[in-house]
């Protein structure tokens, strides 16, 4: 019969192409005699040429697939090694070139505030102070306006905005940060010196030394200011797509206990996204942390501790940026530019762990680890 | 030790191969890097020779003073770049380097103060503009700088210190003029690439001093003659030796060029600054000689390669169309001579070469 032509199909590929045939043209008009009912003609015959090529693969290749799956196991554990293999890199090269650094200042390093490489004295308190200034500034400025944007975006905004608006937000992440430093020179610094900071000096200034001081532009405000514009779309992008993900029926509830649509958003829905915005904000930590080249055209790069935001300072990755080409023909110099860099790595590294487990904490176990790697 | 050099010998490679894309290293493939003040001048001298000399190939990097001293030392470029000259230090931990001059620049001091009338020319000497530069002086119209300008009317406004946060040339020679001047500047700061700075703000590169300078009302900042020619900028007479206030310009960068090669005192490795301790009416106080440094472990038809390209650049390389329009001063071939000879036929190791004939 039309069936049995084709059980002889050793491959899969005949087997998947023979159906119009083991159905024959007009067959269930002629009465098969070994099946009892014209139904279960085409199933048992569906059955048998789906089984064979399948028992046969199997038979033949028992020994094959078991070799690829092995490989596969294999490159998955060199993947993984290699990830683990260059962090070790990474860390064991740094701290063998900091090691002078290490061996002569001690922790000492981390406290004192001289950076001479002409007398061969180094510190990082002035870089350290600087880096988090403007990591601070930067979240301060853009924690607020992201959650604002994300829950405009997720409950309020109408249909046809959502769509652009979340495109935008998401391609201003992706523009490259020299971008944002470029635009900072021409529009953040003129507008701080000639507008922000006298009015600020001249306010907040009266009152408290830390507004006051003479408008200059470059410092650690203008630099705070542009890495919180480029955290911004960070933070609002993570916030936004935990909002969109709260259950429909915990809204509804709400909705049915009588709640307006502002109390169901505040009571209801940002709660329930706290985990998410904690995530999103260590992202952006390690971003604001890392950011180079924003910050090295706008900070003004002066080893000083501000005193105020109107002030100048540095930051680790802008000195590193600035003065490493020349520091490495003097061992100790570099050595120490490389421990501020492994610093920097540190600092990244417990922020991440101490916000994993964070999350871990608030989400009960339910998000380990999805978000919050930065 | 071993571990360090190597990292560095791949950030030159990387460098290298990033800055110029040229990997194959034949007989007469030269590369040059470092300062990048030098980088413009550089390029038109490379374009020129490669044109006039087929079968040299020349490609040029700027990365920055530093990074041509060392790695000229270490071989990983065929020649380095400097605005600085090699200090006892860096003498001392790369002995095999000889510093060729390859052409003049300095360092002049601008300024933007609000208010100040069109026409006014203003001095500086070297105790108090060391003084503004440590934060000691913070008012325009404070009474050391009223004393040295008697006919200008200074605003009471802050002075906003601009300086330059890479390491760099420019400072170096700009320090330098303040270590020599004041004694305080040389115990507390120094002369250095990247010193640190007591007071002000610091930009990466001139082209950021310069915007800054002229987008901060009430500051004071540092270029190179390039730079002052580029933008028309106005900058301050400084206080020579013999108390005359010079402006920089090309003619008293080379008188300042003429009496350091005519002093007899002066070191035939050049290693010494040429800053401040010159005589003479016209002599710009804070002028450097351009470095080329060559390491005398380099092989001998590569050695050969270089001394043409230097006596190349020291004669034809000096037309004006190739140094003033970069931003240099060209070297008085004349006075030179006597010494390049010196340096070509007995500092660096390879043939004699007579350097009459020129390129």
């Amino acid at each position: 019969m039309a069936a049995n032509d084709h059980e002889h199909g050793d491959s899969l590929l005949v087997g998947g192409e023979h159906r119009p045939p083991a159905v024959a043209p007009l067959s269930f008009l002629v009465p098969d005699p070994k099946d009892d009912t014209s139904l279960e003609g085409p199933e048992s015959v569906a059955r048998e040429t789906e089984e064979t090529p399948l028992k046969s693969l199997r038979r033949s290749t028992h020994a094959q697939v078991l070799r690829s799956e092995r490989l596969f196991h294999l490159s998955l554990r060199l993947g993984g090694l290699f990830i683990l293999l260059l962090f070790a890199t990474v860390l064991g090269v740094s701290v063998v070139e900091a090691w002078p650094s290490i061996e002569k200042f001690g922790w000492s390093f981390l406290w004192s505030s001289t950076w001479n490489p002409h007398r061969h004295i180094f510190g990082a308190w002035t870089y350290l102070v600087g880096t988090f200034w403007v990591t601070g500034i930067a979240l301060l400025f853009a924690i607020p306006i992201a959650i604002l944007s994300a829950l405009f975006l997720s409950d309020y905004a109408p249909k046809w905005l959502v769509g652009g608006v979340s495109t935008l937000m998401e391609m201003l992440a992706g523009i490259p940060s020299i971008v944002f430093g470029a635009f900072g020179i021409i529009f953040v610094v003129p507008l701080m010196r000639d507008h922000v900071e006298p009015y600020l000096a001249n306010t907040l200034g009266r009152r408290f030394d830390f507004f006051a001081g003479d408008a200059m532009g470059y410092g650690i405000l203008s630099a705070g200011l542009v890495v919180g514009i480029m955290v911004i779309p960070l933070v609002a992008t993570v916030t936004r797509d935990s909002l969109v993900m709260v259950p429909r029926e915990t809204v509804e509830a709400a909705y049915a206990l009588g709640s307006t649509k502002a109390e169901m958003v505040y009571f209801v829905k940002l709660p329930a996204v706290v985990p998410g915005i904690i995530g999103s904000v260590i992202l952006g930590f390690g971003r604001a942390l890392g950011e180079t080249m924003a910050v090295l055209l706008l900070i003004g790069n002066q080893a000083s501790v501000p005193a105020s935001i109107q002030d100048v300072g540095y930051t680790i990755s802008s000195l590193l940026a600035n003065t490493f080409t020349y520091a490495v023909i003097d061992p100790l110099f570099s050595a120490a530019e490389i421990e501020l860099g492994l610093i920097l790595l540190v600092i990244s590294l417990v922020v991440n762990t101490v916000g994993r487990e964070l999350l871990l904490k608030l989400m009960g176990g339910r998000l380990a680890g999805s978000v919050g790697g930065g | 030790m071993s571990f360090m050099k190597r990292t560095a010998g791949a950030v030159a490679l990387a460098g290298l191969v990033a800055a110029a894309g040229v990997g194959q290293a034949g007989a007469a493939d030269l590369s040059i890097s470092g300062s990048s003040m030098l980088f413009p001048l550089e390029q038109v001298w490379s374009q020129a020779y490669m044109k006039s000399h087929p079968g040299t190939h020349i490609s040029v990097a700027s990365t920055g003073s530093g990074f041509g001293i060392s790695n000229a030392a270490n071989g990983n470029i065929t020649i380095g770049a400097s605005d600085a000259y090699l200090t006892r230090d860096l003498k001392k931990r790369y002995p095999a380097l000889v510093s060729i001059p390859v052409a003049f620049e300095d360092t002049q001091v601008i300024y933007n103060i609000p208010g100040l009338s069109k026409g006014a020319k203003l001095r500086m000497d070297g105790p108090t503009l060391a003084r503004i530069y440590m934060g000691k002086i913070r008012f325009w119209d404070d009474k050391a700088i009223r004393a040295i300008n008697p006919d200008v009317t200074f605003p009471h406004s802050r002075i906003k210190v601009i300086h330059r946060a890479d390491a760099s040339g420019t400072t170096f020679v700009f320090t330098d003029y303040l270590a020599q001047t004041s004694k305080a500047w040389s115990d507390e700061i120094g002369r250095d690439l990247s010193p640190a700075w007591p007071t002000g703000s610091g930009y990466n590169g001139s082209d950021a001093v310069v915007a800054a300078v002229l987008a901060t009302p009430g500051s004071i900042g540092y270029v190179g003659l390039g730079w002052i020619n580029e933008y028309k900028l106005s900058s301050m007479a400084l206080k020579n030796l013999d108390g005359y206030y010079v402006v920089g310009s090309v003619k008293t960068i080379q008188a300042a060029g003429r009496a350091a090669l005519h002093d007899p005192s002066f070191p035939d490795d050049f290693n010494q600054s040429m800053v401040w301790k010159l005589h003479g009416k016209d002599v710009y106080p804070d002028a450097n000689f351009e470095f080329w440094m060559v390491s005398t472990s380099l092989p001998g038809s590569t050695m050969k390669e270089v001394k043409n390209l230097i006596v190349w650049a020291l004669t034809k390389g000096q037309k004006s169309t190739y140094t003033v329009k970069t931003g240099f001063a060209p070297l008085p071939f004349a006075p030179l001579k006597p010494r390049l000879n010196k340096i070509l036929n007995h500092l660096l190791p390879g043939n004699s070469l007579d350097i009459q004939s020129g390129g």
